[in-house]
């Protein structure tokens, strides 16, 4: 039997690694290149596909056969894309609730089958590297991903001649990575896990070799590709402003996808530049024939369009610690994983999110140093490879599974509480989430009438309490034999593997008679969501929306300016006074497009109203940042944490 | 019904420390857990899964107070208690504080997601932090009811240990079963209280 390799199959990039003599390591492809860009490139009608760095090459030049970052797609059906998402440079279809599509050439492409591209590449180099064929694999995907998605995962990697021995989560593959070295030590450690399009938080606790998932908590659509699609935009605006090409996407016509994957992969490089230097210059030579463009980026600029995004990683790390009943002083370490977490704002954010060790900051005068962030608090990790951890943790499990590591052993959870629709369109909870797995649970169904045949059970996943609201798996029909109401009795079994995938079970608990239930797909059944939306648009469509637009904005600015005039008296003899002239200049501006408005029917401007009022925020951000420094310390004091 | 204590091979008693009872899980865990047979033929594998799901059930129904509580009451009688909406006696001060809480908390949630703009925030941040305060104090108290109960749970153990064995005449009449009952009650409102209080800090917090 054919030797069990770890993958990681990344948003970027993705790993192969294996475990020899007790040492995972990662294996090089016949360049040395140890990461494989998650990019695949199809040239033509029938041609071979082009996986990987040369891709990657091909990318700007040929945007729109050229897919990447496919992993979003992966298990997702048309009506959960959002329009953000779809604004890569491939095409992609998928509507209501059929399943994603690329069409290229004349062909539709799953993401399944785009992924297996990836992992087949991945297992060629493995089998020159190790002279022997490779047919078995531990992939690893997202904690936070679905069952929906492991599946695709799954298929992905059949597709690609794998048999899936096991799909792992990847922070939880991290941790592995990171305590194979530590198996006597007892501790707890945070994973933050921020690739390129997902984002993990997982806790987990060591304990002589085994691993114990406590809580995990995540979003699927957030990771690196966001901050680059932020950069892009930001750069396609100063590109317009400068009389370049409109490449925003904003007006009228899209724009051409070959311009706007350069800028992208100029925002990319940026970035990561960025991460090292405080400053760099963008400089995208003849963009047109006529046009030019080179401009200084800041990492205080980048730092700006990122933080939004990253402070919604933020709810997660507290929801998984208020699952698993921990603070962080409870916690020894948080690793960092994933290549977004080299930028140093996240580095900054999570340590005031955890409150870390020897970590410092300073804001104003104030310094937040040891007294906010006390010494008790877990240290910051960086020292694991972002990149490499999570294959090498894949290869770890590899090898438990293969039976070596017989002193490791690892406990995971499912993410996602799995319920069934009951009356009322309500969620009934059968396997909690953060529910070690593999897990069984099972539920007794009766009949409600005389002669009931059969039944229809919906199974969902998600954290709301509304069915709708949570992700559906799937229905099945649960089949009873002719009785009075009430006298049939038929159980149903809900497992959860060890791959985190569900399986079903009916069995007739008079016959004994058991069959596994197939479930239909959700997706030939009717949106809701899709059906709400349409009313939703119709009934706003008799709003008189000018107005109602107005009197938001008039309510809001009416807010602010109260707000900043209080402020403004509180601090008064603080300000400077250029800033004092700036701040009552703001306060006219919106003053006067109020007085625009028209007294007969009660209406202005909205959109003019809503740029003034956008202006004045924009000018008294660095009096909130003040003030709100002072009020923290005036509560620091009042509580005795300084002088 | 699977008798979860003797599935982990513990007595049947209402308090278990619960570092004890991890390890223990963790102990039978190794032998039994899936990724230790992959390699054995499917009927082995498949009996190995089921028996570690077991396991892990048994752990999460003992882990528990509440829980645990909810099936020792069952085990002994044979029966769920009553399900009656009644407060337990000397936690209805608590149980309006904390409603009470709760929605004054929410209303101001809401204020502070419709506040988009820095000098907005600014103006509900204090509130913000007197709110956290708050919500502190009172997690303070519903903790402190709570760790009474497990104390008083902790000293029921000998009472357990010395009735007459299971199976034994007189063994459910030696037991003070009204009281674990209302403990069990008063315990569902601790979780309930906690979780909807961390709730809140959770919100407050982002």
């Amino acid at each position: 039997m054919s030797r069990i390799v770890g993958i990681d199959l990344g948003t970027t990039n993705s790993l192969v690694a294996i475990v020899d003599s007790g040492i995972p390591y990662v294996i090089a492809d016949p360049d040395g290149q140890r990461l494989t860009p998650s990019v695949v490139h199809f040239p033509a009608p029938d041609a071979p596909t082009v996986v990987g760095h040369l891709a990657n090459r091909v990318r700007a030049l040929k945007p729109a056969t050229t897919v990447y970052s496919v992993k979003r797609f992966m298990g997702r059906r048309g009506a959960d894309i959002g329009r953000e998402e779809t604004q890569v440079t491939y095409p992609v279809e998928g509507q209501g609730n059929g399943p994603v599509t690329i069409p290229l050439h004349g062909r539709s492409w799953t993401p399944e089958q785009v992924s297996a591209e990836i992992l087949l590449k991945l297992r060629r180099d493995a089998e020159a590297s190790l002279g022997e064929p490779v047919s078995r694999a531990v992939i690893t995907v997202p904690a936070y991903f679905n069952d929906a998605q492991r599946n695709a995962t799954i298929k992905a990697g059949e597709l690609a001649g794998l048999t899936v021995e096991r799909i792992v989560n990847e922070p939880t593959a991290a941790a592995l990575a990171y305590g194979l070295d530590r198996l006597k030590e007892k501790s707890r450690v945070a994973v933050y896990d921020l690739g390129g399009g997902t984002f993990d938080l997982s806790l987990l606790e060591l304990n002589q070799g085994t691993f114990q998932v406590l809580a995990t908590h995540g979003d699927t659509r957030l990771g690196g590709d966001d901050i680059d699609r932020r950069l892009t935009a930001f750069l396609a605006r100063h590109i317009l402003d400068a009389g370049g090409p409109d490449l925003t996407g904003e007006h009228g016509a899209p724009p051409d996808i070959t311009l706007v994957s350069r800028v992208r992969e100029a925002a990319e490089k940026t970035k990561i530049r960025l991460s090292s230097e405080t400053q760099t210059e963008v400089s995208l030579p003849f963009l047109t024939p006529s046009f030019s463009f080179s401009r200084v980026v800041t990492r205080e600029e980048l730092e700006r369009i990122s933080t939004e995004l990253l402070e919604r990683t933020r709810a997660h790390c507290l929801r998984a610690l208020s699952d698993a009943r921990l603070q962080p002083s409870d916690l020894d370490q948080v690793i960092l994983v994933g290549g977004q977490t080299r930028m140093p704002l996240v580095r900054r954010l999570v340590s005031t999110w955890f409150n870390c060790a020897e970590f410092e900051e300073q804001r104003g005068d104030l310094r937040l140093g040891d007294e906010h962030h006390r010494p008790s608090g877990p240290q910051l990790n960086t020292t694991v490879n972002p990149d490499e951890a999570v294959a090498l943790g894949a290869a770890i499990q590899a090898e438990i599974l293969a039976g070596g590591f017989r002193n490791l052993l690892l406990l995971d959870v499912t993410p996602l509480s799995l319920g069934i629709e009951t009356f009322g369109g309500l969620m009934n909870v059968i396997i909690p989430r953060n529910t070690t797995i593999p897990a069984k649970a099972g539920e007794l169904f009766t009949t409600a009438v005389d002669n009931q045949r059969s039944m229809l059970i919906h199974v969902l996943q998600g954290e709301r309490e509304r069915s709708a609201d949570n992700w559906s798996l799937g229905r099945f029909d649960l089949e009873f034999e002719p009785a009075p109401k009430g006298v049939p009795r038929v159980g149903v079994q809900f497992e959860i593997d060890a791959n985190g995938v569900l399986h079903a079970l009916a069995r007739d608990v008079k016959t004994g008679h058991q069959k596994i239930v197939e479930m239909k797909s959700a997706v030939d059944v009717a949106d809701e969501d899709v059906q709400r939306m349409v009313e939703e648009s119709v009934a706003n469509a008799f709003d008189d929306l000018r107005a109602r637009q107005w009197i938001e904005a008039k309510l809001r600015a009416g807010e602010t300016l109260t707000a900043t005039r209080r402020t403004m008296a509180d601090y008064d003899a603080e300000l400077d006074p250029a800033y004092r002239v700036q701040l009552h200049q703001a306060l006219d501006e919106v003053e006067g497009v109020l007085a625009l408005e028209n007294p007969r029917n009660k209406t202005g401007d909205p959109a003019r109203l809503k740029a003034v009022t956008a202006q004045l925020d924009e000018v008294t951000r660095p009096l909130a940042e003040y003030a709100m420094d002072k009020v923290m310390e005036a509560m620091l004091k009042k509580k005795g944490l300084i002088q | 019904m699977t008798d979860a204590y003797a599935l982990m091979g513990e007595d049947r008693r209402p308090w278990l420390d619960p570092e004890v009872l991890k390890r223990r899980f963790h102990e039978m865990s190794g032998p039994l857990h899936p990724d230790r047979h992959h390699g054995a033929a499917e009927g082995e594998r498949e009996a190995m899964g089921k028996r570690y799901a077991e396991l892990n059930a048994a752990y999460s129904v003992l882990r528990e107070p509440r829980d645990r509580l909810l099936h020792l009451i069952e085990l002994e009688t044979g029966e769920r208690p009553r399900d009656i909406q009644r407060i337990p006696p000397g936690t209805m001060e608590l149980f309006v504080e904390v409603g009470q809480m709760c929605r004054d908390c929410d209303g101001y949630l809401v204020k502070k997601g419709g506040a988009t703009s820095p000098m907005l925030r600014l103006q509900l941040m204090q509130a913000g932090l007197e709110w956290a305060d708050r919500l502190g104090e009172l997690q303070g108290k519903v903790r402190a009811v709570g760790e009474g109960l497990g104390v008083e749970l902790a000293g029921m153990n000998v009472v357990w240990a010395t009735a007459p064995a299971v199976g034994e005449a007189g063994r459910v009449g030696a037991l003070p079963m009204e009281r674990l009952e209302q403990i069990y009650r008063a315990m569902s409102y601790v979780s309930r209280w906690t979780d909807q209080l961390q709730e809140r800090v959770v919100q407050l917090a982002m």
